[in-house]
């Protein structure tokens, strides 16, 4: 499936989109960070989505990395980002 | 007295003439500076019905008791006025220089009266204050007064409007430093209309602080704090605002063509991430800001501040246009001829739909780049097709027989937020006292980016307690006055603490948030004096009755009316949304309300817009 990078994870990966696969959002996190290790420092800590880091699938927030996913889900990933 | 210097520098334009009067000292420990000081002072010297464009309304510059102290992301300052857009209170703040100049020139409020016979502009300097003649100023965009007035960052900071403030174009802004703004509610137009084009400043006084060595240690900390936050210290000064461009578009969450959408086809085009891959030339800070968000973005044409999320949504996605080397010029253009970026945006979208729809003479279509330049001449100089936008979307779609069709609350046109994909962002609009704006408290925080903690974005029950929090806790930030981007590193606790230690008053958390809530209530009671009631705390139909038909948000529409009454409770105000006497009693503001009760009672039968 395509996981989307964003902002300084699309800087760290030096790509915009990975293909990954798995079963649940943990599975496909660790085949894109066996792609690209540093990822996983910028994306977990303490085996959890990082405080204010954003994942989500087909555009709904998910914090629970055992939620299952399917080959047709769209994965994305955002660092930390504020404004207004 | 410390922090505040315990002054007001009144001037009247009827008479060129100025005094220095003595700040009420209750009042400003009650409102502590900035907008909530603007708006005690406004609720005294502008009488319910004034129009907002006559020599009987005022403009109050604030700064705080914080500012010009060092303190980080002390330079802001504050304008309150009736605004000529909506008919509410009004109060736009800025950064740059020109507030901290003000308190070095020994002022903690400059009231503006009157109206001048003939155009002029205002220096003041070494405790003199200067009419000069503005006819040779007349005319001229922003940019060519700041240089020709000898703009100089530390030491002579100008504050001007454009061309559409002279044309009292309702969206027109206030400009200071050049590109920063006092942008929304057409604040520009109250000084055009005082024949007012600029307000020089010159000072060397330094704020006296209690304690120095408290203070000192309050600035370590918030150094540190700002410096250990990834927001602060890495995400606003590598990327900027910009980069919530995606996230929103991502989560369906993103106003499209005038919110016909909730997802933009072209949003990476005009994403944080595009406009540093390809413009951005440099970064820039407001006075003592060690976070430095300001980008500094370049095109073929120009070189411009900018442009932030809000200015690259409302000419982007909104208008339907990806143009990124447009929406930088667009911007650009704004800051020049003193327009609101947001509103003039949001008012061509709306004419780009009332075109398609046919409700418009006009051959507009959304995703027209070339439009924009020729719609925002036309709107600062009124004339052509443009000249039909300068008073924002409302009146343009009322004269073509479509108000609903203007996405405003209260008249003033809505951020990039789509409510319907964030409940308590939709609440929060509605109940905006200035009108449809994100800066009265954001809900992108908790309900999409997870500060402090991530909440249900769909969830109703239970949101109006957030909404609240965040009302308050804003109105205190802009009281203060400091960039609501410190509360991002820096907890409300902080401010407590340091402004306790330059003022020698203690204040509490929770008084901090007091001041915020006695604010936000005195903003109500204003705008209920002039006519407001329940039947304005809503939103465009749309967002109300049209959900999207796809995307993450498919289904939604916005339930307001559960949220609302939750919130009234909330506040402490009866079901028709006025503030009970028990609450004005707690809030030490009890005497304000019989007034505004026989006031509101007239008002409510000649509203004045």
């Amino acid at each position: 499936m395509v996981v989307l990078l964003y902002g300084k994870l699309r800087q760290i990966a030096g790509e915009r989109q990975i293909m990954a696969s798995g079963t649940s959002v943990r599975s496909v996190l660790n085949d894109v960070f066996t792609q690209h290790p540093w990822l996983e420092e910028a994306v977990l800590m303490d085996g959890r989505i990082r405080t204010h880091c954003v994942l989500t699938i087909n555009g709904q927030i998910i914090i629970d990395l055992d939620t299952p996913v399917g080959e047709a889900d769209q994965i994305a990933l955002f660092p930390p980002v504020a404004g207004g | 007295m410390a922090g505040w210097k315990g002054t007001i520098l009144e001037i009247d334009l009827d008479k060129h003439f100025s005094k220095v009067a003595p700040l009420n000292m209750d009042l400003a420990r009650l409102f502590i500076g900035g907008r909530g000081l603007g708006a005690r002072l406004l609720w005294d010297l502008v009488d319910p019905g004034v129009d907002p464009l006559s020599p009987e309304n005022v403009l109050v510059f604030t700064n705080g008791p914080l500012t010009a102290t060092g303190y980080q992301t002390s330079g802001r300052f504050s304008v309150s006025t009736k605004s000529p857009l909506t008919g509410t209170i009004l109060d736009a703040n800025s950064g740059g220089y020109w507030g901290m100049q003000l308190k070095r020139a020994g002022y903690d409020v400059l009231l503006v009266r009157g109206r001048s016979a003939d155009p002029v502009w205002i220096e003041i300097r070494n405790g003199e204050v200067l009419f000069h003649d503005a006819g040779s100023l007349w005319g001229l965009g922003v940019f060519a007064v700041t240089d020709r007035l000898e703009q100089n960052n530390n030491r002579r900071n100008v504050l001007c409007i454009g061309p559409a403030g002279e044309r009292l174009c309702k969206i027109a802004s206030i400009m200071n430093d050049r590109e920063r703004a006092l942008a929304r509610g057409g604040a520009g137009a109250v000084m055009g209309s005082k024949n007012l084009k600029a307000i020089v400043v010159e000072g060397r006084e330094r704020p006296e602080i209690v304690d120095r060595e408290r203070f000192k240690f309050m600035l370590y900390e918030t150094r540190k704090l700002l410096s250990a936050s990834p927001l602060t210290s890495q995400v606003l000064p590598e990327f900027g605002t910009v980069m919530l461009m995606n996230i929103m578009n991502n989560i369906g969450a993103l106003a499209t063509r005038n919110h016909q959408f909730t997802q933009f086809e072209g949003a990476e085009a005009i994403s944080g991430e595009a406009l540093t891959d390809k413009h951005l030339v440099g970064t820039a800070s407001c006075w003592a800001c060690p976070i430095g968000c300001t980008r500094i973005s370049r095109t073929e044409h120009v070189e411009s501040e900018g442009p932030e999320f809000e200015s690259t949504w409302a000419f982007g996605a909104q208008c339907g246009i990806q143009d990124l080397e447009a929406i930088i010029e667009a911007n650009s253009r704004c800051n020049d001829l003193g327009l609101d970026t947001v509103s003039a945006g949001s008012t061509i979208a709306c004419a780009m739909e009332l075109s398609e729809r046919g409700y418009l003479a006009a051959d507009l279509r959304f995703g027209q780049a070339e439009s924009l330049h020729p719609l925002l001449e036309g709107m600062a100089f009124r004339n052509g097709l443009g000249g039909q936008m300068s008073d924002g979307s409302y009146l343009l779609a009322e004269r073509c027989g479509h108000p609903e069709l203007s996405m405003s609350v209260k008249r003033m046109e809505l951020p990039a937020y789509d409510p319907r994909g964030m409940q308590g962002q939709g609440l929060l609009y509605a109940t905006s006292n200035r009108g449809g704006c994100h800066m009265r408290g954001n809900m992108v925080g908790p309900e999409v980016l997870g500060l402090p903690k991530l909440i249900d974005r769909f969830q109703v029950q239970g949101k109006s307690s957030f909404v609240i929090l965040h009302q308050n806790v804003s109105a205190a930030i802009d009281s203060l006055v400091v960039c609501k981007f410190t509360n991002l590193g820096v907890a409300d606790e902080y401010f407590a603490r340091v402004l306790s230690a330059v003022t020698g008053i203690h204040y509490s958390t929770g008084e901090m948030h007091r001041v915020g809530e006695r604010v936000w209530n005195l903003e109500r009671l204003f705008n209920l004096r002039e006519g407001f009631s329940t039947a304005d705390d809503t939103l465009p139909p749309r967002l109300l009755q049209e959900a999207p038909v796809n995307g993450p948000t498919k289904g939604w529409v916005v339930h307001l009316e559960p949220m609302l009454q939750e919130y009234y409770r909330g506040r402490g105000w009866d079901q028709n949304g006025v503030p009970t006497q028990e609450k004005l009693f707690e809030l030490e503001i009890a005497d304000l309300l019989e007034e505004s009760r026989q006031a509101w009672t007239e008002q409510a039968q000649h509203p004045i817009l």
